[in-house]
């Protein structure tokens, strides 16, 4: 393993996952662990990291790399690049809304360098592959001394900025199960102050299978809605997906749906927006989603 | 620690500090300071360079995850022409008004032709912005810089067009 100190903080840069591990176990002060750098460098820059801490880089572990399709499972490595999950032949072809989302991050030079184990573990609320990544009902891999552990997205987060992963362990991996129908319908839409650079607002993915016209009303097998940005950390909207699942979609019960969101939802209230805006946006967003599955 | 940076074709070696950003690396040991430091944040584009072909904000990448790379700053990027490149000629032909943003646009405008002259396919005004979305100039409103793009993209595509015998 490198040993690297100059600054104060000491930088570790160990050769395996089986290393990296180790350190996390050994360490007493609490480690930050290092991968693209674009929300940690930021933070050491001004001087948010404690000065007696340990940085453990993991950038060089090759074999948290590669995305790739195993008995019709996608496996992505947790040192994925947003440019390489946006621009993945196989993301693009079976999770198209994957691949949007890591395409809208930021910016170029960001989605080169930003990776999806990042985005997951460094638990900003508008975190974008969040919405996505919970629609798709994907799970995690943490792996520690013990072996690994899988845990679904959906019950990564025991509140703002605050993932369940224990301080011995590391994400190596996010695993999405196969599509289980052909006909599915997404949706994908956040609100910023701006088209790029901008942390969202409000961010909703949305996930249909099984769509049904039947003139005026639209029926759907499986709903899956995912929220973001809009309070302390993304969730999905299970009383809402619940009530799509087992009613028709026609004008009134759209609305409906919309009244169950609000209701579900706790929106922030910080330096981005109001509670009142995020809940106006946040139901906007779903009645343009139903409204898409009856046009399509 | 010691790194090693392959810089605009030039091997350089120093020693620094891990965790040093690559921005200032280049700026101050490298006394390449064509690169500029806007917010340190990653959403300026300013501190735009090449790493290993892909376009990054240097003040992002600590300069050990950089040891042994391939790195392109503005002051590079005319190595195959003489003097500056089209695109460089272009953007203060479009008349910059505070300059800062454009080592920045430079770098990312040329990452944009590298891979555009590739495929050879035309490029329309939305692909280059989408190109430039990291990239903040507080100026000029986005145009001329486009437009100049544009121009540099058809006079490169037209250079390297394959001439016949006696042309």
């Amino acid at each position: 393993m490198k040993t690297m100190s100059g600054t104060d903080l000491l930088l570790l840069a160990p050769g395996s996952v089986g290393e990296a591990v180790q350190v996390l176990i050994d360490a007493e002060e609490q480690v930050r662990v290092i991968a693209g750098g674009t929300c940690l460098m930021p933070q050491i820059s001004a001087g948010e990291v404690r000065p007696e801490g340990v940085v453990l880089d993991i950038w060089q572990l090759e074999q948290l790399r590669g995305i790739r399709m195993e008995e019709g499972w996608l496996r992505i490595g947790a040192l994925s690049t947003f440019t390489e999950v946006h621009e993945s032949s196989i993301v693009r072809g079976r999770f198209p809304i994957l691949a949007a989302a890591a395409g809208s991050l930021a910016s170029l030079q960001v989605r080169n360098r930003a990776t999806v184990g990042g985005n997951i573990m460094h638990a900003s609320p508008g975190a974008d592959l969040l919405p996505p990544l919970l629609v798709l009902d994907a799970s995690v891999t943490l792996l520690s001394n013990e072996g690994p552990r899988r845990v679904p997205v959906y019950s990564f987060y025991a509140g703002h900025r605050r993932p369940i992963a224990r301080p011995s362990e590391l994400l190596t991996e996010v695993l999405i199960p196969p599509p289980s129908r052909e006909d599915c319908h997404d949706y994908l839409r956040k609100s910023g102050s701006r088209g790029s650079l901008a942390v969202p607002k409000v961010s909703l993915a949305g996930h249909a299978e099984g769509v049904e016209k039947k003139g005026d009303e639209v029926s759907l097998a499986r709903i899956r809605i995912g929220i973001g940005a809009l309070s302390e950390f993304p969730t999905r909207l299970f009383e809402t997906e619940r009530f799509l699942e087992n009613n028709v979609l026609d004008p009134v019960s759209v609305e409906k749906a919309v009244q169950i969101l609000s209701s579900e939802i706790t929106p922030s209230d910080d330096e981005r927006s109001t509670p009142e805006y995020r809940r106006l946006v946040a139901g906007n967003m779903l009645r343009e989603f139903l409204q898409s599955l009856s046009s399509s | 620690m010691k790194v090693v940076l392959e810089v605009n074709g030039k091997r350089y070696e120093r020693d620094v500090s891990g965790l040093e950003r690559l921005l200032d690396v280049l700026r101050g040991s490298l006394g390449l300071t064509g690169t500029k430091d806007g917010c340190g944040d990653g959403e300026c584009g300013s501190c735009t360079v090449l790493l290993n072909g892909q376009a990054v904000n240097s003040c992002l990448v600590p300069v050990s995850q950089a040891d042994g790379a391939a790195i392109i700053t503005v002051e590079g990027v005319g190595i195959d022409f003489e003097g500056d490149h089209p695109l460089q000629q272009a953007l203060y032909e479009a008349g910059p008004q505070c300059g800062f943003c454009v080592p920045g646009i430079i770098m990312s405008g040329f990452a944009f032709l590298e891979r555009q002259l590739k495929s050879g396919e035309p490029v329309n005004e939305e692909d280059i912005r989408r190109a430039l979305t990291g990239n903040l100039c507080r100026c000029s409103g986005y145009s001329s810089i486009v437009d100049a793009i544009a121009s540099t993209y058809v006079r490169l595509l037209d250079e390297r067009r394959p001439r016949r015998a006696g042309a």
